[in-house]
């Protein structure tokens, strides 16, 4: 890589380091992991710089190797999820009880299935369309329709998506 | 879909991710990673890897340099249209050996199946579905192969999307093997494997490619090969054994029960994780004590006849000569006869398609010969085959 390149590289993976972390932290639902999963991708595509900056769409590919390099991480990332027996008590009550809601909302989203978790962050975070979503995903977009329609259901009845914009929001301090 | 709960999700998701503080871009660590990729990739196209071209099959010569006598081991190019459920063969010292998926349940025509990976139609590791998007299953090792001094095996389920699997060996050598679509009891693995010299030395990293570049890859410590005791011979030994789809194989079902020298026995089995492992448990007694014993052995397709090992049951007290294994499917009864005891009558018992028979002769009795019968009360096989007591 000649230093032209590694300039535009550079400029590229920091333009673009803030979106894929957060694309990898809805993935994963963990900070550090997701910083991980976004180093991994990026250092794949210096890898392959000459073949991602030709690529059609460079974004895309860097997000295909961010969410391959995921998948294997969901299962272990699970499995110790449940080594633990119990929560953990707080030792003291959380004073900042208006992230209760962020909070179930990325618990719900952790209790999705991998492929449904990734169909609600390309959709409606990353705002792909379901084509776009699917072309990332390895399936069609029909298969991205019907996986965002399920997704929605289950965090609606889980409560994930809080409370309906006519209700009044919880306040701090509520019974928890 | 309801375009209101769309919006809600849209904007709780922007407000969650939005609020997320990033540190800045480590821009060394990521070009130093980056940098070390593209040296394995070079590695890679230069030959480093031991792949040679021969007789229009891509083998892999992955002898282990540091053994004097490590045996040549080659990879044949995998034939998506093999029969019989291989993904992967080659030979070691000019012997043909196959990874194939094998229904080890029972005679075809049975309802029940249950898949395997199998090493020469022996010695098999059961496959459990992975996860849909996996970018690598749950690898597997198997060593100390019965006739194949010297040589290990390994294969892993990998994602839809991938096309090659890359094995890096401490010396520096690597392995490259494509994966092959294998469909077996309805459903249908995607598959790579291969086996190699230089036993117990496996791959220190396994790592996965699709035509977008580098998927995952797993670095393996010598010790997560063999987590909890030397391999045993012929039985697989799974990396991950805390991963949930094969802590079934943890279950264990009870195969036979009964009283001898006023004490009960049981035996129980399971099969996966370890093999297939026979555990007997006694109580009662002198003293109301209690003992038992567990023997694992490989993996097995349903036999002819009989397949047992020895369980030995061991209390305070004494021991006594346990035997449990798979029977033929067909067997409705099983009449043991033994030496200075009148003949023991099992009722084989079936799990997920597997017969098998549990038993304990008294003290001071040896068993001599078994008898097969269907259930018809037919005789329809014999055998004086049974594992010395030890």
């Amino acid at each position: 890589m000649d230093a032209r390149d590694r300039e535009q590289f550079e400029e590229f993976m920091t333009s673009r380091w803030p979106g894929l972390v957060r694309l990898a932290f809805g993935l994963t639902g963990d900070r550090w992991l997701a910083e991980d999963l976004a180093q991994t991708a990026l250092a794949s595509a210096y890898a392959s710089w000459w073949r991602v900056r030709r690529a059609d769409d460079p974004d895309a590919y860097v997000r295909r190797i961010l969410i391959n390099a995921s998948k294997g991480r969901f299962r272990r990332r699970r499995v110790s999820e449940r080594a633990a027996a119990a929560a953990p008590e707080a030792a003291v009550s959380d004073p900042t009880a208006s992230v209760d809601e962020r909070s179930a909302l990325l618990g719900a989203l952790q209790e999705l299935p991998p492929r449904q978790r990734a169909v609600v962050v390309l959709r409606y975070w990353e705002d792909l369309t379901d084509a776009q979503a699917g072309a990332l995903l390895g399936c069609s977009a029909s298969t991205v329709r019907s996986q965002a329609a399920r997704a929605l259901a289950k965090l609606r009845a889980s409560g994930g998506l809080g409370p309906d914009d006519a209700a009044p929001r919880r306040q701090a301090g509520g019974t928890r | 879909m309801n375009a209101t709960n769309d919006q809600r999700l849209r904007r709780r998701l922007h407000e969650e991710f939005g609020a997320l503080e990033i540190s800045p871009a480590p821009v060394l660590r990521i070009t130093a990673r980056g940098q070390g990729i593209r040296t394995r990739r070079r590695a890679l196209a230069a030959g480093g890897l031991a792949l040679v071209l021969a007789g229009g099959a891509l083998s892999a010569h992955v002898a282990g340099g540091q053994q004097a006598a490590a045996p040549t081991v080659t990879v044949s190019a995998p034939d998506p249209a093999a029969p019989g459920g291989v993904f992967a063969s080659g030979t070691a010292d000019g012997k043909r050996w196959t990874l194939a998926v094998r229904n080890i349940a029972a005679d075809p025509g049975t309802r029940w199946c249950l898949p395997a990976v199998m090493f020469n139609g022996r010695d098999g590791d059961v496959l459990f579905k992975a996860d849909p998007n996996p970018s690598y299953g749950n690898p597997a090792f198997l060593t100390h192969i019965p006739g194949f001094p010297g040589v290990s095996a390994v294969f892993t389920q990998v994602a839809p999307d991938v096309t090659r699997l890359v094995a890096t060996f401490p010396s520096g050598r690597q392995v490259s093997v494509r994966p092959v679509w294998v469909s077996a009891c309805t459903q249908r693995f995607h598959l790579a494997g291969f086996a190699y010299a230089g036993a117990p030395h496996g791959p220190s990293e396994l790592a996965t490619y699709s035509r977008f570049g580098v998927g995952d890859s797993l670095v393996i410590t010598a010790a997560s090969q063999s987590p909890a005791s030397p391999a045993r011979p012929a039985v697989w030994v799974n990396l991950d054994t805390s991963r949930a789809d094969i802590a079934i194989s943890k279950l264990t079902n009870p195969i036979g029960t009964g009283t001898v020298a006023g004490m009960t026995w049981r035996v129980r089995t399971s099969l996966g994780l370890f093999g297939q492992c026979y555990t007997a448990t006694l109580r009662g007694g002198p003293g109301g004590g209690h003992g038992g014993g567990t023997e694992c052995v490989p993996v097995a397709a349903p036999p002819r006849v009989v397949a047992l090992a020895f369980v030995p049951v061991t209390s305070a007290y004494r021991q006594l000569p346990g035997y449990a294994g798979l029977v033929n499917p067909r067997a409705a009864k099983v009449v043991v006869d033994l030496s200075g005891a009148p003949d023991l009558t099992v009722r084989p018992i079936n799990v997920t398609g597997r017969s098998y028979v549990a038993f304990v002769p008294p003290p001071d009795c040896s068993v001599i010969l078994l008898r097969l019968y269907d259930s018809a009360g037919h005789l329809f096989a014999s055998t004086t085959a049974v594992p010395p007591a030890q």
